[in-house]
C-alpha cells in the first residue's frame, strides 16, 4: 500500500500545471475505453481518433513535440481514415450491428485475460523492485549498490528532472536519421512501399489466393 | 507527471487494446485493439525517452518513430485483409472465418 499512497503524496504536491498536464492522459484512457466498449463501429472509429489525437498531446506534453506531430499526423490522417473507409467498405448496411454481446462466455474469458495482464502490470509498475529504484543512480544490475531506495525520493528526482527541459529538438533528429539511423530509415521506406503495394494488391479483388 | 504515471497510464491503455482485440468478434475492432497496443508501446518509447538516463541521445524517440511506420504499414494491410476477408464470406466477424478450422 505504500507505494500507492507516496504516489498519492506526490500528486497531492502537484501544482496547478502539473495537474493539467495529466488531463491528456485522462483524455486518452477514457477515449479508449469508449473505443473499446461502445457499439456503434463508427463511433468507435471516432474514439480511436480522439485517443491518438490525446497520445500526441500526451506525447507533446512529455517533451517529444516532434513525436506528437507524427503521431497525429499519422494516426489521426492515415489509420483513422483507413479504418472509418474499411468500415464504410465492409458493411455499409450493419454498421449499426457491430454489435458484441458482452455476456457471452468468450467476452468473459476475454475480459477476465485483460484484467489479469492489467493487475501484473500495475503490479511490476507500482510494487516491483524496479518501481524503488533511482533512474540514473542505481543500475538494475549493479550488486553493489542493491540498497531500494523508497519511492517519494524516486518521485523527487523524477519532479526535479520535470524542470529540466528534456526535449527531443527537430535539428538532432534529423541529424540522427541521416546519420547513425540511416539503415533502419531507408528499410522503413522499403517496408512502407511493399505494405502499401501488398495491400493494394490484397484488396484488388480479381486477385487470386 | 513521473515514469510511474506514464507506465500505468500506457499499461491501462495495453489491457484496453487487449480487451478489444479479444473480446470484440468484429475483425476490425480487433485491428483497432492493435492501434491501441502499438499506441501503448510508444507511449512506453517515449516516458523511459523522458525520464531515463540519456535523453540527449534520443534513442526512444527515434524507435518510437519507426515504430509509429510500422503502425501505419500494419494497420494499411490489416484493413486489406479485412475487405478481402468481407469479400470471401460476406461478413467481418473473425469467428466466421473458420475454413482452415480442424
Amino acid at each position: 500500500m505504500q507505494p500507492f499512497l507516496s504516489l498519492f503524496s506526490h500528486l497531492r504536491a502537484l501544482s496547478v500545471w502539473q495537474v493539467l498536464a495529466l488531463l491528456p492522459a485522462a483524455v486518452l484512457i477514457l477515449s479508449a475505453v469508449a473505443a473499446v466498449v461502445m457499439r456503434n463501429l463508427f463511433h468507435c472509429a471516432l474514439s480511436l481518433t480522439l485517443s491518438f489525437v490525446a497520445l500526441g498531446v500526451l506525447f507533446m506534453a512529455l517533451g517529444a513535440e516532434f513525436i506528437g506531430l507524427v503521431q497525429i499526423t499519422v494516426c489521426v490522417g492515415a489509420v483513422a481514415v483507413l479504418i472509418v473507409f474499411a468500415i464504410l467498405l465492409t458493411h455499409p448496411e450493419q454498421v449499426k450491428t457491430g454489435v458484441t454481446s458482452f455476456a457471452s462466455w468468450h467476452a468473459i474469458q476475454g475480459g477476465l485475460a485483460a484484467y489479469a495482464v492489467l493487475l501484473a502490470l500495475l503490479c511490476c509498475i507500482f510494487f516491483s523492485p524496479f518501481a524503488r529504484l533511482r533512474p540514473g543512480v542505481q543500475r538494475l544490475n549493479d550488486r553493489s549498490a542493491a540498497r531500494l531506495l523508497p519511492l517519494s525520493s524516486y518521485s523527487e528526482i523524477s519532479s526535479n528532472r520535470d524542470q529540466e527541459s528534456v526535449s527531443a529538438p527537430v535539428a538532432a533528429i534529423g541529424r540522427n536519421l541521416m546519420g547513425p539511423y540511416m539503415v533502419p530509415l531507408q528499410a522503413t521506406g522499403v517496408l512502407l512501399t511493399v505494405a502499401l503495394v501488398g495491400a493494394a494488391l490484397l484488396a484488388r479483388g480479381k486477385t487470386t489466393l | 507527471m513521473n515514469l510511474q504515471i506514464v507506465l500505468a497510464t500506457s499499461a491501462v491503455l495495453f489491457s484496453l487494446g487487449l480487451m478489444a482485440a479479444m473480446v470484440r468478434r468484429n475483425a476490425i475492432m480487433v485491428l483497432v485493439g492493435i492501434e491501441l497496443m502499438m499506441g501503448a508501446a510508444d507511449l512506453n518509447f517515449i516516458g523511459f525517452w523522458r525520464f531515463g538516463e540519456h535523453p540527449e541521445a534520443l534513442t526512444g524517440v527515434m524507435f518510437a518513430m519507426f515504430s509509429i511506420a510500422v503502425a501505419a504499414a500494419e494497420a494499411a494491410v490489416g484493413l486489406a485483409i479485412v475487405i478481402l476477408l468481407f469479400r470471401q464470406f460476406k461478413c467481418v466477424e473473425v469467428d466466421e472465418a473458420n475454413q482452415l478450422k480442424g
